[in-house]
């Protein structure tokens, strides 16, 4: 991902522009524990400044009748800017001071006496405290320079080192052991991160004996609005803890929860910075996971898929073979001459009709198992004329048929309609079916259909006996997934797979008894804008 | 058209289902043909070169390979007519077997009257002098190919040059599937392969103007998800 890397190289940057604004602030542990340790050398540099005076004064005592005056106050300026350079401004101006006095008490007449009436003195005096106080503020400055250089550094390999860690996380556990680890080494703090569910909604975090409770609700608005809150924020400024959004580049991405240790001391701009740089890192490598998870899941449906098509395939095959078999064998002994006249050809008849019911059965059967698991990615869908599905249906059921004078109320001006060709004609099919089967013959059956507004209507209806008045609302069940299948064979099923067909395409279906008598099985489905003909409408063909 | 009229025909039986392909060679044997017999694609495909059968029924699911592959191999050295034995699952696959130069196909499960048909059909077919007959007639209309006429009992019918391309595309190959694939490369160009509603549009205006009942057409017969087919008379 090379807008991972993007980020982390952003985020790198905003981590040394915090070094280089740094201030004397005690935001890192190690940076704090200065205070001790800065104690006890302000103590060791004073010591120091004391022993270097009194080193210098019994160095030179035996030298005294060899050296001039201004030789030994350079050897004492020599020791002041020693210890200035090494142990800072208060040794520098402690060292001053007892030089100054050193050097007077034993150097300058009267020996062994103090005289500071002299301009000489005075001199002496001004010079070594500046000298002592310069030398000192230099290092003092570049020491504490040095210092901060040091914690920035230590504070960006952190970042660093958790970015690299956090980027290596390939689940959601290690991303939140991670991030938790990695905001409570920089801060003396508790860090807990609460992370929404699948639908986006934050979900509370089970109570840890090592962490402290944390306000759901400040936690959920705070995920909700995409803001901070909790302490030292505008929403919910007294509550334990501040609340962080993980602001993720596409989306929040859950909450970073930071439970200070002691008293609630305000965090600085740096470090609110520092927390916000934190909470993103997580952020993104939650987003990475939950994507990295997305194409996983994406894999195994596809794999899924294509595997329930290689098994439906399989089995359509396995079932078809021994009946197309059955019904080729019955129809060759059928075409005998000989069977003319044999008492079995009923029962030839009766093998053929069955290993035909048998073969609708499975189509039926395997229709409805390709539509149940879910049809609408599957539609094979293309601009089609109804006229001309009704057409084919009328056709594959001809024989059938044949007994039922026929009604089609089909409005030649019908819109070409957006759908599965084959599964639309088996609506159909199914249909009128239904209206043969429940019907005696002679009975008309008939099909409309018009346009309403963005939706086709079509009606198959019958002349028959219509639909029993308390069987009706088993109908309706049966419509509604096929769970409570009807006695009679087949009926339950057909239906279930019209009412799965048409739902696919967004469409509805219904049946109801007519008025005039007679059933009528009626669907909408969906109008589309055609997509225009690029071709202006060609003159007629003339005669050569 | 009676069988003892028709031709002795060799047949080769690609399938591996001995239970299939025994009936159907029975059925073939029964009106006087002559059969082989192969269960995969590669023994198939040998005994197309050496049999010269007339007339190829080929099943689309076969173990060692795809019905698919054979029909390309196959067309590459040979015209030789290919029926198509499939499953109603794989109805995709013969759309593409019919694009990839399959003559016709069958739905498992089907009858014998219905196979012999359907070989009657395609050796006829293949038989005929490509370009033969200008003028075809069907149902009350009248179509002259040569001189672009269009006429229906008696009175002549107003096409346009495009309505006319698609009429002639399917008179010219009787009882025949063109799949939409075919029918817009032939008539409306490359380009226009995926523009089903085209071809939807038209056959509506054919319909509208040949047909007695364009809504139970006898002629220009839909091949639901596959084609078109356009019938001389109902026994074609």
């Amino acid at each position: 991902m090379p807008s991972l890397s993007g980020r982390l190289r952003k985020l790198l940057t905003h981590a040394s522009i915090l070094k280089t604004e740094e201030r004397e602030t005690g935001l890192i542990r190690r940076f704090e524990a200065y205070g001790t340790t800065r104690a006890y050398r302000a103590l060791k540099g004073y010591g120091i400044a004391l022993l270097v005076s009194i080193g210098v004064t019994l160095a030179v005592m035996p030298l005294l009748s060899h050296l001039d005056h201004a030789n030994i106050v350079m050897l004492f300026l020599l020791a002041l800017v020693g210890v200035a350079a090494w142990h800072g401004r208060g040794a520098a101006v402690l060292a001053a001071v007892s030089n100054v006095l050193a050097f007077n008490f034993v150097f300058m007449p009267p020996h062994f006496a103090f005289s500071f009436g002299t301009l000489q003195s005075v001199l002496t005096f001004i010079v070594m405290l500046s000298v002592g106080l310069i030398v000192g503020q230099l290092t003092a400055r570049f020491r504490q320079q040095a210092e901060i250089a040091l914690a920035g550094e230590a504070r960006a390999r952190h970042l660093y080192d958790m970015a690299r860690e956090l980027s290596g996380a390939l689940a959601i556990e290690q991303v939140i052991e991670i991030g938790e680890r990695g905001v409570e080494a920089d801060f003396r703090v508790k860090a807990q991160l609460l992370l929404p569910d699948d639908h986006d909604r934050l979900q509370p975090a089970p109570p840890r004996p090592d962490k402290p409770e944390v306000s759901f609700a400040i936690a959920r608005a705070c995920f909700e609005r995409n803001e901070p809150a909790g302490l030292h924020t505008d929403a919910s400024p007294d509550a334990a803890s501040l609340y962080l959004p993980l602001k993720g580049p596409l989306r929040a991405r859950g909450v970073l929860v930071i439970t200070p240790d002691g008293s609630g001391q305000a965090p600085t701009s740096e470090q609110r910075r520092l927390l916000d740089t934190l909470a993103a890192l997580i952020a993104i490598a939650l987003e990475r996971v939950h994507f990295a998870a997305v194409a996983h899941r994406t894999q195994v449906k596809m794999e899924a898929e294509r595997e329930r098509n290689a098994l439906l395939a399989g089995f359509s095959h396995d079932l078809r073979t021994p009946m197309t078999a059955l019904l080729g064998m019955t129809e060759t002994l059928s075409l005998e001459p000989s069977a003319e006249r044999s008492p079995y050809r009923e029962n030839l008849n009766a093998i053929r009709e069955q290993a035909m019911r048998m073969a609708l059965l499975v189509d039926n059967v395997l229709d409805m198992v390709k539509l149940q698991a879910g049809a609408g990615a599957r539609l094979r869908k293309d601009w089609q004329s109804l006229e001309e599905l009704v057409g084919s249906a009328l056709r594959a059921l001809e024989q059938p048929l044949a007994a039922h004078p026929l009604e089609l109320a089909l409005d030649p001006e019908l819109p070409l309609v957006n759908c599965d060709a084959v599964l639309i004609e088996r609506v159909l099919v199914n249909l009128l079916q239904n209206a043969v089967k429940y019907t005696p013959p002679m009975t008309p059956i008939g099909v409309t259909a018009r346009a309403e507004a963005d939706r086709l209507l079509v009606e198959v209806w019958d002349q028959g006996p219509g639909l029993p008045v308390d069987q009706r609302q088993d109908l309706f069940e049966k419509f509604t997934r096929g769970q409570h299948e009807s006695a009679v064979p087949g009926v339950g099923l057909g239906l279930s797979i019209c009412r799965a067909i048409i739902e696919a395409h967004g469409g509805q279906i219904a049946a109801k008894n007519r008025k005039e008598g007679g059933a009528c099985f009626g669907f909408f489905l969906p109008l589309e804008r055609l997509p225009p003909l690029e071709m202006d409408e060609e003159p007629d063909l003339e005669p050569p | 058209m009676s069988a003892a009229t028709d031709p002795v025909l060799t047949v080769l039986i690609v399938e591996d289902e001995q239970a299939i392909r025994r009936f159907v060679r029975a059925a073939l044997e029964a009106e006087g043909h002559r059969t082989h017999e192969a269960d995969t694609v590669r023994r198939g495909l040998q005994e197309a070169g050496t049999r010269k059968p007339d007339l190829v029924i080929l099943d689309l699911g076969l173990p060692d390979g795809d019905g698919l592959d054979f029909i390309r191999d196959l067309r590459a050295w040979s015209a030789i007519p290919v029926l198509v034995l499939s499953a109603r699952t794989e109805e995709y696959d013969k759309v593409e077997a019919l694009d990839a130069g399959a003559d016709d196909y069958l739905i498992k499960p089907f009858g014998v009257t219905e196979l012999l048909a359907r070989v009657r059909a395609v050796c006829r077919r293949h038989a005929r002098e490509p370009g033969g007959a200008t003028v075809v007639n069907f149902g009350a209309a009248r179509v002259d190919l040569e001189n672009r006429q269009v006429s229906r009992d008696g009175q002549p019918v107003h096409v346009t040059p495009i309505e006319f391309r698609l009429l002639a595309a399917l008179i010219s190959q009787p009882g025949k599937v063109l799949t939409h694939r075919q029918l817009l490369r032939d008539v409306w160009g490359p380009a226009y392969i995926e523009r089903g509603h085209y071809l939807r549009i038209y056959m509506g205006h054919l319909r509208q103007k040949l047909e007695d009942d364009p809504a139970r057409p006898r002629h220009f017969l839909t091949e639901t998800g596959v084609g078109y087919r356009f019938c001389l008379s109902q026994t074609d």
